[in-house]
């Protein structure tokens, strides 16, 4: 049978589950909704302190009231733009690093140790200097970002060029590419897929430098916000703003993965 | 460029000269140099399909690429048209035995591949591009992604990528050789289908006796170890080759004369030149 008819078969197949897989949504969700209740009850009935865990309905008013006097969206946008401009500093930063690393083992034997060091220096650690240098501000802010997004971005492209399929170098080279075209029409497309990747994976570690940063040393932002109302234990405001931080971070991985599938069509 | 203008191409020079070729790959820790291709000369004329026989390891393969200029000789030289080649270029194009398509481009994309990068005018490249793909079989899939096709789908697209920078020389190494064996019976038939249109210069390695047989007019035989050229074999079947001709009689007497040599002490001297 041609590989196209195999495919359709599957396909078919697929499309059959469409119940099963409604089926396993609503099991998702009923999940969910047994654990807000159960969430709630305990801390109506004081089985557990309510400064100790808050409940759903009183994140929900905490969220209203923040949303109501403008205190969120203020902060937030603190902390966006921070992260915008983080992120987007460590992909500038990270391809190109990225590339040349996988691209020339002179630049990769230089620069794997004192990657593989910053890898496992905890950004906490540097505040200090950090604050010392650039003072309390975005700048800081930036820079823990930076420090720890554009690693997987690094390490994923370099892994990404390395990858490459040296059979296709070969085929490219037959046709005349030079190292322009060998670049462009070959490392570069194949290395995509990976360098998406750990643009997803640096998603995360920019969420959390932001907050960590702000945590610790600023005066707007969502993680100051944390830090305040943590202080006088407002549960539910903390654990407003922590979901609503996990949320964002989820939904910009997402938009990140739904770029990865569109460049990915040609994967089988 | 690629080919070096030493003595310029002459009218009546072969197509592909091969001329006391040696390839050896360079030493390494504690080796000795490791001679692939040693004084290996032969002939080929303009529109003869050749076939390359020999035992496995005996450097077909490298022959090709030293052909196609992706290997530097270390002794001896290859002249295409009479003038040496130094590297690859757009007079030679090559079809690999695992196909070598782009996986994240298109049919089309892939075809367009080597006209993309000789920098060869796009908008006629991409109406030869489709033509290709129609006359090898493909039309209607110009869309589709490598994942999406067959096995012999996939070597029509290399193919078609490699006529499409239209060659003076195709070079097909094993190109059938990933293939289950009808797919690969059928792809010869199309080859040779396909070549009777144009009657390019072809060399083509394969393991296969019968193929080497039935696409050739002439099957150089390479001995191992290292490779030089052992016996080449004319054939003298008609043209152009059907299927019927494959369960011919003379057919049957070349592939066991062929056989013998490679699987035999001796050999039957039936029509026998040495290249």
């Amino acid at each position: 049978m041609s590989t196209l008819a195999v495919g359709a078969q599957l396909r078919a197949r697929r499309s059959e589950r469409v119940p099963e897989r409604a089926r396993r949504m609503a099991i998702g969700a009923l999940a969910v909704v047994v654990v807000l209740a159960a969430w709630q009850v305990v801390g109506d009935l004081g089985l557990v302190r309510k400064e100790f865990i808050g409940t759903p309905l009183g994140t929900l008013s905490a969220g209203g009231h923040l949303l109501a006097d403008g205190e969120l969206w203020s902060n937030a946008q603190s902390s966006l733009l921070a992260f915008a401009i983080g992120f987007g500093i460590s992909i500038a930063i990270g391809v190109p690093l990225g590339l040349l690393m996988g691209w020339s083992r002179i630049s990769r034997e230089l620069a794997q140790a004192p990657i593989l060091m910053l890898y496992v220096t905890p950004r906490l650690a540097l505040l200090p200097v950090i604050v010392v240098w650039l003072g309390i501000a975005t700048q800081a802010k930036v820079v823990v970002v930076v420090i720890g997004a554009v690693i997987p971005i690094v390490i994923n492209t370099m892994a990404g060029v390395r990858d490459v399929d040296p059979r296709l170098i070969q085929v490219a080279r037959s046709f005349g590419a030079g190292r322009l075209g060998l670049f462009t029409k070959i490392l570069l497309p194949s290395a995509t897929p990976l360098m998406l990747a750990g643009v997803r994976l640096a998603v995360g570690s920019a969420v959390l430098g932001v907050v960590i940063a702000e945590l610790y040393v600023s005066t707007s932002g969502i993680g100051d916000l944390i830090s305040t109302y943590g202080q006088s234990y407002d549960t539910d405001y903390v654990v407003f703003l922590v979901l609503l931080t996990a949320v964002f971070g989820w939904a910009v991985s997402a938009l990140v993965q739904v770029v990865e599938r569109r460049v990915e069509r040609w994967r089988a | 460029m690629t080919n070096e203008g030493g003595d310029v191409g002459r009218a009546g020079a072969h197509a592909v000269e091969v001329d006391r070729l040696e390839v050896a790959y360079p030493a390494r820790r504690g080796r000795e140099p490791s001679v692939v291709i040693r004084d290996m000369s032969f002939q080929v004329d303009e529109g003869e399909f050749v076939t390359i026989v020999g035992p496995s390891g005996a450097g077909k393969t490298t022959l090709l690429l030293a052909i196609d200029g992706l290997i530097e000789p270390s002794g001896g030289e290859v002249r295409v048209k009479g003038r040496r080649v130094t590297g690859p270029g757009p007079d030679r194009a090559m079809v690999f035995q695992e196909f070598g398509l782009l996986p994240w481009r298109t049919v089309l994309g892939n075809v367009m591949l080597g006209i993309e990068l000789g920098r060869l005018d796009r908008a006629q490249g991409e109406r030869r591009a489709r033509e290709l793909i129609r006359l090898v079989g493909l039309a209607g899939y110009e869309e589709h992604h490598p994942h999406q096709l067959s096995g012999g789908m996939r070597q029509r697209v290399g193919l078609a990528r490699a006529l499409a920078v239209a060659p003076d020389v195709l070079l097909m190494d094993e190109p059938f050789g990933a293939l289950d064996a009808q797919t690969r019976e059928l792809m010869g038939v199309e080859l040779s289908r396909i070549w009777e249109l144009d009657r390019k210069t072809v060399l083509f390695v394969t393991h296969d006796i019968d193929e080497a047989v039935y696409l050739a007019d002439r099957v150089i035989v390479l001995s191992a170890n290292p490779a030089r050229v052992r016996r080449v074999i004319d054939v003298t079947l008609p043209r152009p080759r059907t299927r019927e001709v494959r369960a011919s009689v003379e057919f049957l007497a070349h592939r066991e004369q062929l056989a013998s040599l490679l699987f035999d002490a001796d050999a039957s001297p039936l029509q026998e030149t040495v290249g």
